[in-house]
């Protein structure tokens, strides 16, 4: 499905994009390694979330060649200092993207400390923010200094995964992953990603108050009512839907 | 037969002669005769067979079980033969019942040694001890070197004992086990748990002599088998059944608050209903209430209090809630046994509690009073209370001293705040020890402040001025209202001819004598229009106006420097500094001093003038001796915080303190002789926001002073500022003249450095556990401001300047506890205790019902007596119990009224008051059962495989295992019996981590196991502790905090599921208030407050509602029957009713409400749905929603199960979702409301489907499965509750369980704790057994179907539809859910352009 003049391709129905411009798809919020941290706190989850993305991966690769990627942050959940074990999972993702791709952009999310250790051994660079030609890819956790630069018109961000929730006649809530789009308060466009994480839990845009919403970029810059909502699932696909405003209308949900 | 019923007792004689001559003698003396169940017990247990003795409270039990074993053990004793090892254990669910156990059997043993001394005879100490979670490490490690011959424990401590690796050898001795209250054990998994440790008990012990004790139950040869198990053989092993538990006779009845239930309003019934129960307590000595839920029980303390205030309080009324948590009401039960619990939090009669704007001594503050106390957000807020309670305690209690140097005289048991493992907690006096951090007040708060009026402070005897048009207005007021001025003296019994003049404004009027004309006149606010103020006629006169800043200074250095004779006052010291107070005094009193040199050389200042001396003994007291007698005056507390620095600067240049050494300022202070001024400059601080500890220094010395000796004797007060902030501040506002004093302020001020007591203690799992979530490294913090690693590692306690420094930098990273939050800004400072030492008490007082249950005793923050649920009545007085509403089953009910007539040989009282219509009917039933002792049965979980994974970790820990050798053990317990082997080999791989992925295997694997050599064992070094961590079968429970916008308050907790059913712009109760839901984010959900004329969209959350018993409701169906019956055969009204009232233990409103519900309902509809029959009726509710209730009174459990069917049915065959209401006498399924449902369909597709395949695959969808997944995976260490030593929060293990179940069944559809899960809900939350047998019912025929369609919903369909949804059965069909509701989205936003 295509957005933005054309411009941009949401993947059938996986959490990616592509954009025709820079041959790149793009996803985000992967957090590997999030069983591992679980079992440090006592939780076992069987380790299970590396192989369903390097699945959902393999899918995306075959329906759209690429020569990059862009990882738009939080690649890992989280690292702690000392265990080597931990970087397994970046590691043989970054192989498998090596073996797929001629360049592997990675964007830093607030998970992503110590990730350098990684991307250097597979020589991949490293940003905080990326610019390329009227993109910015950045992944929302925070205000980069720059963000009011005005040679870029699409900005980029993850972080907040994004989600709506729907209620039928009986009441029963169901919730899915989307992707928003839209213009931020200064006219540019702005993209945010779904999560691409399997044990990801998303934030009820539709619902949550402005206040409540995870990225600052989305408190301040947008008026996260004008954006608009295209939810993806595996089940279904991509599905279109309204302005989150006026999903919030129809179920009389305040502002 | 190997489960007998001993149906005969034996003869006293038999009994007693069982036992050790000295035991018999003991025992005739204490008591006059055997009860019912020792008339069977001594000689059974003597004689060695397992046995169950079921019988009411108060019947002896606990001797009767324990004799014969205590008489054993001293004949061992008195043979040589009693080792230093465990002979006897005794196994009570309830940890809160240990310690009474232990009391009452110590006095016996004591006893009986003394009686065979006595004799001659000298027996060996029988020891007896408690072992349970409570009891500490250093306790424990005493019971390894003296182990106790009588063991008290609990089922979770028996199974740790298990695998102790020193203290488990003492149990190979073990003769006998004793386990209390088997009808709280027998029905659910900790009674599973149990089992299984008995039989590894076995294991170690040998055979030993099983005694059950419980309240009544059915059937108890089940709860026998459930007691002995199984032989190795796969025999029930042999068991001795003595039933007493119906030898107490009963009273019982129905009654019916009003004559028409139906027809009443909730007003009505409610206000009806406290006016009965009222009635009923009046005429009784003690009453038990129980209602069916804590909320219920609650509401109605509140309400008897509200309604006859002089009657109900505090000290007077006890609730006793039986909601389903068992330990909660054994917990309160056990409170009410020890007595008037409420009586204990109190402080001594010299105590003082922190009111508004001060200290108040707690004998006079009353509760008109308000009263400061701490807020859940630990700030000091303004509240009120509702009594003072006093009482004799005459014994010891403790005078506890804290490093800020306050003093308190408490109970034992009196409540202390204190932070333990990151946790607020109350401990008691008795628990607290030198070094511990206790919470005092940082701070007072200022709600409100002003300064005063000379005519505030000025003495009866001064004369006054006033304005010409005031005494005007007074002369006319009162010829208005006495005549004239003559009158008015002859009433006061003034002289008409002063007061004449006065009033004509000629002299000035004394002021005691304007104070009576005033008050007479009622126009007391008439005084502060006094212009003048004098001693006497002429001199030295006064403005009255607003007192100055300068006056209150001057009364500072009065207060340290002053001293007085009977013309004046004088202040002496240096002269710059008298001549600077002289001229501060001159602003209002224009006096000039007489300046002269003490003996000693001294300056001295003197002022004549008696109005200055009687306004200052007005505000000090006793100006002679003030130095140790004075008060400090309170005037100061309610003034502007700049008149309390002139003050204290006056005081400061008075008797202030430096000590400075080296340029450097290490403290300033204020030091006195007097103990109240020591106290008020500390409260005064305080309100002004800075700490300052008191020291005393006793001192006894000789002074030299110009060749004269002088000796001192006293003792010294010294109050200094704290370090840091504190002392920075003071320094900044202080203002001394005296030239010292003002170089060490200027120290001071060049001081750098916080507070390094200032901390907050205790906290260090916390801040670990939230740095490691954000995993900020401690380099990292090191860098950007602070490296807590000390504090995580608990070397060190943070400092508060620390933490909130902390905080700014983790809370950009994460949400963080509210709690936390709280520490670093509360009004609590974190004191130290230095001094504990006895003091006897004679009487004690207690503040009752403050503000959120706590206030402010000198300093400490302390926990009122309690709130209504903890305060005790003595249970042994009860002589009648009242039930509020049903409480679902006979055997709950006799168990239940089984409390009251507490003595042997009275008689057991018990009223059911009922509630509604459905109730009334339910309650008849179940007493007419009752009184025809025809109970309901109990269900005993069979095979868990949660709890069995449980103890195949602990048997692995214990030795290498073959598995055939373990299965044997596992299948003794009648819990386990018939366990298949494949389906323990299963469980054995999950264990053994077989399940995940090789490289997973040393997070999964707690044993190996070897299935060719059939072996298992233990693995791991982390193993011992998860299992010793995480042992048990009750499940955390998850409360979502409740905030309030917009500002967030917390208001309180709902039930997780109850959060998944709200969505946006619901309404709902919490704590009695109406709120609307918003959002919910991580465990916290958000609300509104609701509009006023809200209602509530969504039912108050009812899983804490007991189920009705299948059995019960099998007896009502056929109650309906007759009444069916006698409609149909066309009976009148009257014959009805005397039958009802003839048969059933009801009152006549009962049987005339009960006549008018089935009149209406067959009148309605000529059905009524009865025995062996099931009602459809497709109908709607008021606000036009559809429904189809099915008639189905089979109990809540099992109409859990027949819902879902028939709504999975249906939601296939519609292809929508459903919402599903369920009750116990029925159930209702909500549709869309153009949706067509074909009952013949429906019905074939009932009768044709496999409804455990069914019921699974909805079940999995639910959140009820989540949630029990989440309980089971606990209980069988996938999910840990406690790892290395942090307890994981219950959201964290709920979410992870939701993705945890999904991962499971990805690797195995019949994953063992996923079995499990469906076992416990099909099993022990629904009732499958008897669904399926009314399934088979319908399928046979035995059961008839009827159809009706009605517009609106008959009159037994009410309570049903009113309840609202309990739970969803989702279209399987998922992806259709998603484009239906896209569609519908769609749709909306169409119509709206249209």
């Amino acid at each position: 499905m295509k957005i933005l003049e054309n411009n941009i391709e949401i993947i059938e129905c996986f959490p990616a994009i592509y954009i025709e411009s820079i041959d790149s798809i793009v996803i985000a919020d992967l957090h590997l390694g999030y069983e591992g941290i679980m079992a440090e706190q006592g939780i076992f989850i069987p380790k299970i979330q590396f192989k369903k993305e390097l699945d959902m991966l393999s899918k995306i690769i075959k329906k759209k060649k690429a020569s990059k990627i862009i990882i738009n942050g939080d690649i890992k959940h989280e690292f702690s200092e000392t265990s080597y074990h931990e970087f397994i999972e970046v590691s043989d993702l970054l192989n498998f993207l090596k073996n797929n791709f001629k360049e592997i952009i990675l964007i830093k999310g607030n998970h992503d400390n110590y990730i350098a250790r990684v991307s250097n051994r597979y020589n991949v660079k490293l940003y905080e923010e990326f610019k390329i030609n009227e993109f910015y890819f950045l992944h929302g956790h925070k205000i980069p200094i720059d963000f009011m630069r005005n040679d870029v018109k699409i900005i980029i961000i993850a972080h907040e995964h994004p989600a709506i929730a729907l209620y039928d006649e009986i009441g029963v809530k169901e919730k899915i992953d989307c992707l928003l789009y839209g213009n931020m308060k200064d006219g540019r466009k702005i993209i945010v990603l779904p999560a691409f994480s399997y044990f990801a839990q998303g934030s009820d845009v539709n619902i949550l108050p402005k206040e409540e919403l995870l990225s600052p970029i989305l408190r301040e810059y947008v008026d996260i009512d004008e954006l608009n909502v295209i939810a993806i699932s595996e089940e279904v696909g991509c599905l279109i839907f309204p302005k989150i405003g006026e999903i919030k209308n129809i179920y009389k949900i305040k502002s | 037969m190997a489960i007998e019923f001993i149906k005969k007792p034996f003869k006293d004689e038999e009994n007693l002669s069982c036992l050790e001559s000295y035991v018999k003698e003991w025992f005739i003396k204490t008591f006059k005769e055997l009860t019912p169940p020792q008339k069977y017990s001594f000689k059974l247990i003597s004689n060695g067979y397992n046995v169950v003795i079921t019988a009411p409270t108060g019947s002896g039990k606990t001797i009767a079980g324990f004799l014969s074993i205590l008489s054993e053990l001293f004949k061992m004793g008195k043979e040589g033969k009693l080792k230093d090892s465990v002979y006897c254990i005794y196994v009570s669910p309830l940890k809160a019942l240990d310690n009474d156990i232990k009391r009452n059997l110590l006095v016996p043993l004591k006893e009986i040694r003394e009686i065979a001394k006595n004799k001659g005879i000298d027996l060996p100490e029988v020891r007896i001890a408690v072992r349970s979670g409570d009891v500490t490490p250093n306790e424990k490690q005493k019971q390894l070197k003296q182990p106790p011959h009588i063991l008290i424990t609990t089922p979770e401590s028996l199974a740790v004992m298990l695998n102790a690796p020193k203290f488990s050898k003492y149990l190979s001795t073990v003769k006998w086990v004793i386990i209390d209250e088997i009808h709280e054990l027998a029905n659910n998994k900790r009674g599973v748990h149990l089992s299984l440790s008995l039989e590894r008990l076995q294991e170690i012990a040998g055979n030993f002599i099983r005694i059950g004790l419980g309240a009544t139950l059915h059937p108890i040869e089940e709860a026998a088998a459930f007691l002995v198990g199984y032989n190795d053989n796969g025999e029930l092993r042999d068991c001795k059944i003595v039933d007493v538990s119906w030898y107490k006779p009963y009273d019982l009845k129905v009654l019916c608050p009003v004559k028409d239930i139906i027809h009443s309003t909730a007003e009505q019934l409610n206000s009806a209903m406290y006016k009965l129960l009222d009635k009923l307590i009046s005429k009784h000595r003690t009453t038990l209430i129980f209602t069916n839920t804590r909320s219920g029980t609650e509401r109605v303390v509140f309400h008897l209090k509200d309604k006859w205030k002089n009657k109900y309080s505090d000290a007077t009324i006890g609730a006793h809630h039986g909601s389903l948590s068992r330990d909660i009401r054994l917990d309160v039960e056990n409170k009410l046994k020890q007595g008037l619990l409420k009586a204990v939090i109190c402080v001594s009669e010299n105590s003082n509690v922190l009111s508004n704007p001060s200290w108040r001594k707690i004998t006079e503050i009353t509760s008109r009073e308000e009263i400061i106390y701490l807020d859940q957000d630990l700030k000091l807020k303004k509240g009120k209370f509702d009594s003072i309670f006093c009482r004799e305690y005459k014994d010891y209690g403790f005078k506890i001293k804290s490093r800020l140097g306050y003093e308190i005289e408490c109970t034992k048991e009196h409540k202390f705040l204190t932070i333990r493992d990151s946790k607020l907690k109350w401990i008691e006096a008795k628990d607290l020890k030198c070094g511990d951090k206790v919470a005092v007040i940082r701070n007072i708060p200022i709600f409100s402040q002003y300064i005063p009026r000379y005519d505030e402070i000025i003495p009866e005897n001064a004369y006054v001025y006033l304005n010409e048009n005031i005494l005007k207005e007074i002369k006319e007021e009162i010829k208005i209202k006495f005549g004239s001025i003559k009158n008015l003296c002859k009433l006061l019994n003034l002289n008409s001819s002063t007061i004449t003049h006065n009033l004509r404004g000629v002299y000035p009027i004394k002021f005691a004598n304007l104070l009576k004309i005033l008050s007479k006149l009622g126009k007391e606010e008439w005084i502060k229009e006094i212009k003048v103020i004098r001693t006497n006629k002429t001199k030295h006169p006064l403005f009255n106006k607003k007192i100055s800043k300068e006056f209150f200074r001057f009364l500072g250095f009065y207060l340290a420097e002053g001293s007085c004779d009977n013309s004046g006052i004088s202040i002496a010291g240096e002269r710059y500094l008298l001549e600077f107070y002289s001229k501060l005094l001159a602003k209002d009193f224009p006096l000039k001093p007489i300046k002269t040199k003490n003996p000693h050389g001294i300056h001295v200042f003197k002022f004549s003038s008696k109005l200055l001396r009687s306004i200052f003994e007005k505000l000090i007291g006793d100006l002679k001796k003030k130095s140790i007698k004075g008060d400090f005056p309170s005037i100061i507390y309610k003034l502007p915080e700049e008149y309390k620095w002139c003050f204290l600067s006056g005081y400061f240049d008075g008797d202030g303190y430096s000590e400075i050494k080296n340029k450097r300022a290490y403290s300033l202070g204020f030091s006195t002789f007097n103990k109240k001024f020591a106290k008020g400059l500390q409260t005064l601080l305080l309100q002004l926001g800075i700490i300052a500890s008191i020291r005393e220094r006793e001192y006894n010395e000789e002074q030299e002073f110009r060749g004269r000796k002088i000796k001192k004797k006293g003792i010294c007060y010294t109050i200094s500022i704290y370090g840091g902030e504190h002392l920075r501040k003071f320094a900044q506002k202080i203002k001394p003249k005296k030239k010292n004093l003002r170089n060490a302020i200027n120290h001071v001020l060049n001081t750098k450095g916080y507070c390094n007591r200032d901390i907050i203690p205790n906290i260090s799992e916390l801040l670990r556990e939230i740095r490691k979530k954000i995993s900020l490294s401690t380099y990292k913090l090191q860098r950007i401001g602070y490296n807590p690693e000390k504090v995580e590692i608990k070397k060190r306690n943070i400092s508060r300047r620390k933490l909130q420094t902390l905080i700014k930098l983790y809370e950009k990273f994460i949400e963080l506890p509210e709690l936390l939050k709280n520490l670093a800004y509360s009004h609590i400072f974190w004191d130290e205790i230095i001094k504990k030492e006895p003091i006897y008490l004679e009487k004690v007082y207690s503040l009752v019902d403050t503000s959120n249950h706590n206030y402010v005793i000198d300093g400490f923050i302390c926990q009122n007596s309690s709130t209504s649920l903890e305060l005790g009545i003595d249970i042994g007085y009860i002589d009648l119990v009242v039930q509020i509403g049903s409480p679902k089953s006979v055997t709950r009910a006799i168990q239940r009224i089984g409390r009251s007539g507490h003595k042997f040989g009275d008689v057991a009282k018990g009223i059911i008051i009922a509630m509604d219509r459905d109730d009334l009917v339910e309650c008849a039933v179940m007493l007419k059962c009752a009184l025809e002792k025809h109970l309901d049965k109990i269900q005993i979980p069979k095979n868990c495989l949660d709890v069995l994974a449980q103890h195949i970790v602990g048997m692995a820990l214990n030795k290498k295992w073959n598995i055939k050798d373990a299965l044997k053990v596992i299948k003794r317990s009648y819990c386990y019996h018939d366990l298949d082997e494949e389906t323990f080999k299963k469980l054995l791989h999950y264990l053994a981590g077989h399940y995940s992925d090789l490289e997973d295997q040393r997070v999964y694997g707690k044993i190996w196991f070897d299935e060719n050599d059939g072996m298992f064992g233990k693995r791991g070094k982390y193993t011992r502790i998860i299992y010793y961590l995480n042992i048990g079968t009750i499940p955390d429970e998850v409360k979502v905090d409740v905030y309030k916008l917009p500002d967030k308050k917390y208001i309180g907790n709902i039930e997780e599921g109850f959060l998944e059913r709200l969505k946006p712009g619901d309404i709902f109760v919490l704590g009695g208030k109406l709120y609307e839901f918003r959002y919910a984010r991580a465990m916290r959900c958000y609300v509104s407050q609701a509009p006023k004329e809200a209602v509530p969209t969504i039912p108050a959350w009812f899983s804490e509602l007991l189920p009705l018993s299948f059995d019960l409701a099998l007896e009502i169906q056929k109650f309906r029957k007759e009444m069916k019956k006698k409609f149909e055969k066309g009976e009148n009204k009257e014959e009805i009713i005397s039958w009802l009232i003839n048969n059933y233990p009801i009152d006549k409103y009962s049987a005339h409400s009960i006549y008018e519900y089935f009149k209406e309902q067959y009148e309605y509809c000529n059905i009524i749905p009865s025995f062996n029959e099931i009602l459809i009726e497709e109908t709607y509710d008021l606000h036009d929603r559809k429904y189809i209730v099915f008639h189905s009174l089979y109990g809540r459990r099992t109409n859990d199960v027949l819902s879902r069917i028939v709504a999975i049915i249906l939601s296939n065959q519609l292809g929508k979702n459903i919402g599903v209401i369920v009750s116990d006498n029925g159930f209702a399924l909500h549709i869309p409301k153009k949706s067509k449902v074909d009952i013949n369909k429906l019905l074939e597709e009932i009768k044709n489907i496999n409804p455990i395949i069914l019921l699974r695959e909805n079940i999995r969808r639910t959140e009820l499965m989540n949630r029990r997944f989440r309980h089971c995976a606990s209980r069988s260490f996938l999910i840990l509750r406690n790892y290395k030593g942090y307890k994981i929060s219950v959201s964290k293990q709920q979410t992870n369980a939701q993705t945890l179940i999904k991962v499971c069944e990805e690797i195995d559809k019949n994953f063992p704790i996923i079995e499990e899960t469906y076992r416990e809900i099909l099993e022990d939350v629904f009732d499958i057994e008897n669904a399926l047998k009314v399934i088979s019912w319908i399928k046979n025929g035995k059961v008839k179907i009827n159809y009706i369609k009605t517009n609106l919903s008959s009159p037994f369909a009410h309570n049903l539809i009113i309840l609202g949804e309990a739970d969803i059965v989702l279209m399987e069909d998922r992806k259709k859910a998603l484009l239906e509701l896209h569609e519908a989205i769609m749709k909306s936003i169409q119509n709206r352009k249209d």
